[in-house]
């Protein structure tokens, strides 16, 4: 007994290395730095030595906050992915549904086409959707008889399309899992809560939400997660931020002043403001968690 | 098919009402259900056809080709450095997978079934690395790598994975919890230390999970865009598909026919493996929801 609780107190650093190392080394560790390089005046020619780094305070600050194209890209952002978020759950969780109250062939279909819409690689699926939408050529504007028109140039047909892409390849996910979540819900508990009288409606909410609650936390996280991080589509499909940067999202805008322009202060600064808006996200959402009973 | 309950005795007439109407919603359940299973999969076949054109004709607004060219596959090969992009990204998104699980395992099994100090700050910090975007500490990282000289190479890019990925950590913290402790209790009382127990008794009960995770891993890997993007990109040496694809785009901008070809064969090997592992896919997304 005595031993196994020594193994057992003792075991965890040796198991949590990797991760504390991930964390320390690769987290706190660039953290640290980021603060440090944020309040630097770092670009290029501090990097290759040409000149001394020089502490410029809260000027990177001071110079992003006041700019108003930040608070625009920052709203944007939020707006943008919000909304992705909404529709990749709404038409995951229906289509889930759906899949539920069809025969055996259409289920296969539509299972079918969601894992291939699922698996297009980032960086292809937004080329081939830029190919159907093309200006000239594309499928869609011959559909609709539009020949002509750029969906590119305005500010929000263009957020449009890049949503649809970041819908239409993260929905499958968002599907398949709940559509499995809720085939295995116990078939007795549905055909008792009828048996009471519970409409379609009522057993939904009060047999199938609370049963799927897990499932639906997981799902929802990982939407979050990945709709806020959406840097590929933006990048490619509106090459690097749209016209005048009408386009641009906090990643891609980060990205570029960091590396593009080489203002690796400046760069910083933006990582250490999403920082602070992300973790006050998060954890406004951990405490409504716990709030509402969940362990997570 | 749904829950059949005798109803009470209806009138006739009311009876065939309500038939009726149930048998048009299954029309339009099931005609909804394949429209939308089309429009999902249009963009995929669209491509597929682009890329067996001419390439003439895939300049025009056509959409179905008017000879077919499967050669355009094997020219695709020859005529671009498609091969070692492959090559590059084959070995990043298997050495990563593999890494990450192997540090993220262990990780996992402490955050859900030990108990010692600093647990839940512990997961509160996964937690909060699993939502910042990579974006956020890129600058410190890249300056890092450059320092060491290792930027335009994949190392940047792999040798993070040896220390585990908060994403994977989570998935599989979650799985193992559904993993009742009796199991553990019992091999602990048989005389196994906690690497036994992690090894014999953890790791086969979670199978499922870890399938799921390393998927996720490795689809991450290979879509991955913007670590190549900000890594590799000055040297082509290092280039993964994702990067080579993106630069098709400009470089072989008049043989779209190509591009497409080459995007096909980017995600076909995508397609093939989550066929075949979508069901344990699935079952350990779910599981991981059905904790007791």
């Amino acid at each position: 007994m005595s031993r196994a609780r020594r193994a057992s107190t003792r075991a965890p650093l040796w198991l949590l290395l990797p991760a504390a190392v991930v964390l320390g080394g690769l987290f706190l560790y660039p953290m640290y730095q980021l603060g440090l390089l944020s309040v630097l005046d770092f670009t290029q020619a501090q990097v290759s030595g040409g000149q001394p780094t020089r502490f410029v305070g809260a000027e990177n600050y001071t110079r992003l906050l006041g700019d108003s194209r930040f608070w625009e890209v920052l709203l944007s952002t939020v707006l943008f992915a919000a909304a992705c978020v909404l529709a990749t759950l709404a038409v995951g969780a229906g289509l889930a549904v759906l899949l539920t109250r069809v025969s055996r062939i259409p289920r296969l279909l539509l299972s079918l086409a969601a894992m291939a819409a699922w698996a297009v690689p980032a960086v292809s699926g937004s080329t081939t959707w830029m190919f159907l939408f093309d200006t000239d050529l594309g499928f869609v504007n011959q559909l609709l008889g539009i020949e002509g028109f750029n969906w590119m140039y305005d500010r929000y047909t263009a957020f449009g399309l890049v949503g649809a892409v970041v819908v239409w390849a993260s929905f499958p996910f968002v599907m398949v899992t709940l559509y499995a979540g809720i085939e295995a819900v116990p078939k007795s508990v549905l055909e008792a809560a009828a048996l009471d009288g519970a409409g379609a409606w009522r057993s939904f909410w009060q047999i199938m939400v609370p049963i799927l609650r897990p499932v639906l936390a997981i799902v929802v996280i990982q939407s979050v997660i990945w709709d806020f991080k959406v840097f590929t589509q933006i990048y490619i499909m509106t090459r690097g931020g749209g016209l005048a940067g009408q386009n641009l999202t906090l990643n891609v805008y980060a990205y570029q002043q960091a590396f593009a322009s080489s203002e690796y202060g400046r760069g910083a600064a933006i990582g250490v403001v999403m920082t602070l808006i992300l973790l006050a996200v998060t954890l406004v959402y951990l405490r409504a968690l716990r709030r509402s009973g969940e362990q997570l | 098919m749904t829950v059949t309950l005798e109803r009470p005795v209806a009138s006739a007439p009311a009876t065939r009402a309500v038939k009726r109407q149930n048998r048009l919603a299954w029309i339009a359940r099931h005609s909804i259900a394949i429209a939308l299973a089309i429009m999902f999969v249009t963009p995929v076949v669209y491509l597929v056809l682009l890329s067996l054109m001419t390439s003439d004709q895939a300049l025009t607004s056509d959409y179905w080709p008017n000879t077919w060219h499967p050669e355009n596959y094997l020219r695709v090969f020859r005529a671009t450095p498609l091969p070692h992009y492959l090559l590059n990204t084959v070995l990043y998104a298997v050495t990563a997978t593999v890494l990450t699980l192997v540090s993220s395992v262990p990780a996992a099994y402490a955050l859900a079934k030990l108990r010692f100090r600093g647990r839940n700050l512990m997961f509160l910090v996964v937690i909060c690395v699993m939502m910042l975007p990579p974006q956020v500490v890129t600058v410190p990282l890249y300056l890092m790598w450059a320092r060491y000289g290792l930027t335009g190479s994949l190392a940047p890019l792999i040798i993070p994975a040896l220390f585990g990925d908060a994403f994977c950590i989570f998935l599989l913290r979650q799985f193992l919890l559904t993993i009742p402790g009796e199991y553990l209790d019992a091999a602990r009382v048989d005389g196994c230390g906690e690497w036994r127990t992690l090894l014999r008794v953890v790791l086969p009960m979670a199978r499922p999970g870890i399938a799921a995770a390393g998927l996720f891993q490795f689809f991450y890997c290979w879509n991955d865009y913007y670590g190549p993007l900000l890594y590799t990109s000055e040297n082509e040496q290092s280039w993964t598909l994702s990067l080579g694809l993106a630069s098709f785009r400009t470089v072989h901008h008049v043989d779209w026919n190509l591009v497409t070809a080459a995007t096909v064969l980017a995600m076909a090997p995508l397609i093939i493996i989550f066929f075949f592992a979508q069901r344990s896919f699935v079952q350990g997304i779910t599981l991981t929801g059905f904790k007791g």
